[in-house]
């Protein structure tokens, strides 16, 4: 005969830290505490130091103003070097780290020492902070802009395969599993699978580097990569602060001009 | 490739747990001919999705066969293996589509398997295989939305096109997972209906799993009961008694009576 199915729902276990774990929670904190004003101190971080270099930081400010208009059409074409250098080093960068994502996550390759190299060399490239590689390029192909897309390509391609990497991961794998059941061989899958889903987000990443890569490309200037940065740099040492505050103005507007477009185009792919 | 039954012959399946083996099928016949639409119905555990999943070739029996027609598909490789998961459509609990992709390009995803050349691989496949695409479409009426986004359909509608998707495989057999347990019941109905629908006109075998026993009864050629893994009658609806299917739900209320 039918009987009823219906059980009680089991009942829900609350959670709640352990009180062992509650202390050593409040005991790190009181560490870490510690830890800050012990830095702080080591660091010279001091209230006196700061009020009497104020005068001084007044007095640049005082210099630097107004800035120097005149010297306008002359850095102009820096300018243009360092948008030139950040789209072209965000550009291969963005080329480079498409095949180390695919060959450091799990969904694409099965084969753990493949994967654990191509790991390695995003993890490198990564590591090594762009500064640093515009130092090493700026000693092997002289000063210039070409050492600046290069250290700005190796370490996009670090920071977007990384990021490419978890996001196939991430990756809802269902469709490419119904595909596969359809009799879909592996390149048939990723393009009709894996490259429609991801292109859209992975494009987004791009447009937040580009930005993230001016801003960097102005400081790889200073060790001779070319651009804004080297004549700021420049200006700097020869104590020309309306040159420089002139400069410093220019970069505000191109930053400020590009993060607006990039936004507005990553919410439009969203 | 249609017009050919889905059969399984003493199909058994265990699985080694823990070090422990464990019987989920013991010897399980069914055989599902074409234009039918046979409805597997069965408490949680008692090996619905052990059984789709065996006919379907992704997980090997332990012994027993699988056949299409007269062509056993367990065990197969490479080329062979393409074939015979063509001939097989699946359509799961959810759609599996690729959300940010057109109706239309989901739906061609069936057909991938017939092409092994380079633009396929590059995402393009032949006009002759959107013309069915559509015509596929078209069968689940859904032909007016091809060119929409498929994140945009509701869950009966994207399950319509996972359908499609199936047909266009051209398939003799389609395998259904309790494919309408995530639809309310109007979507759940049209979904039914549409595949009693393919099944006659397009001559398939239908396997499928419910849990709505009053869809299975209405819907279904032929109802196989499965009780702990074996098969506790395999009948038309009208010779199904309530308490035959009582049966088959009747473990649950004994534990809790134990
Ligand atoms: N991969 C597996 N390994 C071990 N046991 C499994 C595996 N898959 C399913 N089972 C067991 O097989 C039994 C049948 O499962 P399943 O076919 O999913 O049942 P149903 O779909 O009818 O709810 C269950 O007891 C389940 O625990
Ligand atoms: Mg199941």
């Amino acid at each position: 005969m039918p009987r009823t199915m219906t059980a009680a729902p089991p009942e829900r276990a609350r959670f709640a830290f352990p009180r062992s774990g509650r202390f050593l929670f409040w005991g790190g904190m009181a560490v870490l505490a510690l830890l800050l004003v012990q830095a702080a101190r080591e660091t010279q971080v001091s209230p006196a130091n700061l009020l009497s270099g104020a005068g001084r930081i007044v007095d640049i400010v005082r210099r630097a103003c107004p800035p120097d208009w005149h010297q306008l059409p002359r850095e102009w074409k820096p300018a243009r070097e360092t948008f030139n250098i950040a789209l072209v080093g965000t550009a291969l960068g963005a080329l480079l780290a498409c095949p180390l994502a695919l060959l450091s996550s799990r969904t694409i390759v099965r084969h753990a020492p493949v994967r654990m190299a191509a790991r390695c060399v995003v993890g490198l490239l990564r590591a090594v902070p762009d500064l640093v590689w515009a130092l090493i390029f700026v000693t092997a192909v002289g000063l210039g802009p070409f050492p600046g897309v290069l250290s700005l390509t190796l370490h996009t391609a670090g920071m977007l395969g990384r990021l490419g990497a978890e996001m196939i991961e991430d990756m809802d794998v269902m469709p490419m599993e119904a595909m596969e059941l359809a009799g879909a061989n592996r390149l048939q899958i990723f393009a009709h699978g894996v490259v429609p889903m991801l292109a859209p987000s992975m494009f987004g990443l791009v447009l937040y580097r580009f930005d993230e890569n001016l801003r960097s490309s102005l400081v790889l200037g200073f060790v001779g990569a070319g651009g804004l940065g080297f004549q700021l740099y420049t200006a700097i040492s020869l104590f020309q602060y309306r040159t420089a505050s002139l400069l410093l103005l220019m970069t505000l507007v191109m930053v400020i001009a590009v993060e607006g477009l990039s936004s507005v185009m990553r919410r439009h792919l969203s | 490739m249609n017009g050919e039954s889905l059969v399984l012959s003493d199909v058994t399946k265990s699985y080694d747990t823990a070090g422990r083996r464990r019987m989920v099928l013991h010897g399980i016949d069914l055989a599902v001919r074409p234009g039918e639409i046979v409805v597997l119905l069965g408490a949680n555990g008692s090996g619905k999705s052990t059984t789709l999943k065996i006919a379907s070739g992704m997980i090997s029996p332990s012994s027993g066969e699988i056949r299409i027609g007269d062509t056993p598909i367990s065990g197969l490789k490479g080329e062979m293996r393409r074939q015979s998961r063509m001939a097989l459509g699946m359509v799961f609990q959810s759609p599996r589509l690729v959300g940010r992709r057109a109706v239309l390009s989901n739906v061609l995803c069936g057909t991938l398997g017939r092409h092994q050349d380079l633009a396929s691989m590059a995402g393009i496949l032949p006009r002759s295989e959107r013309g069915l695409a559509m015509d596929c479409l078209e069968q689940v009426g859904l032909a007016d939305l091809a060119a929409q986004r498929a994140s945009t359909l509701s869950g009966g509608q994207a399950q319509r096109v996972a359908i499609a998707r199936a047909l266009a495989q051209r398939p003799a057999v389609i395998l259904a997972d309790e494919p309408v347990a995530s639809l309310d019941p109007d979507a759940a109905e049209e979904v039914m209906v549409l595949l009693r629908r393919v099944a006659r006109e397009q001559n398939l075998a239908i396997l499928c799993v419910l849990h709505q026993i009053d869809l299975a009864r209405r819907h279904a050629t032929r109802l196989a009961g499965l009780k702990a893994g074996r098969l506790a009658f395999d009948l038309p609806p009208a010779d199904v008694t309530d308490e035959a299917l009582a049966g088959l739900y009747a473990r649950e209320t004994m534990r809790e009576a134990a």
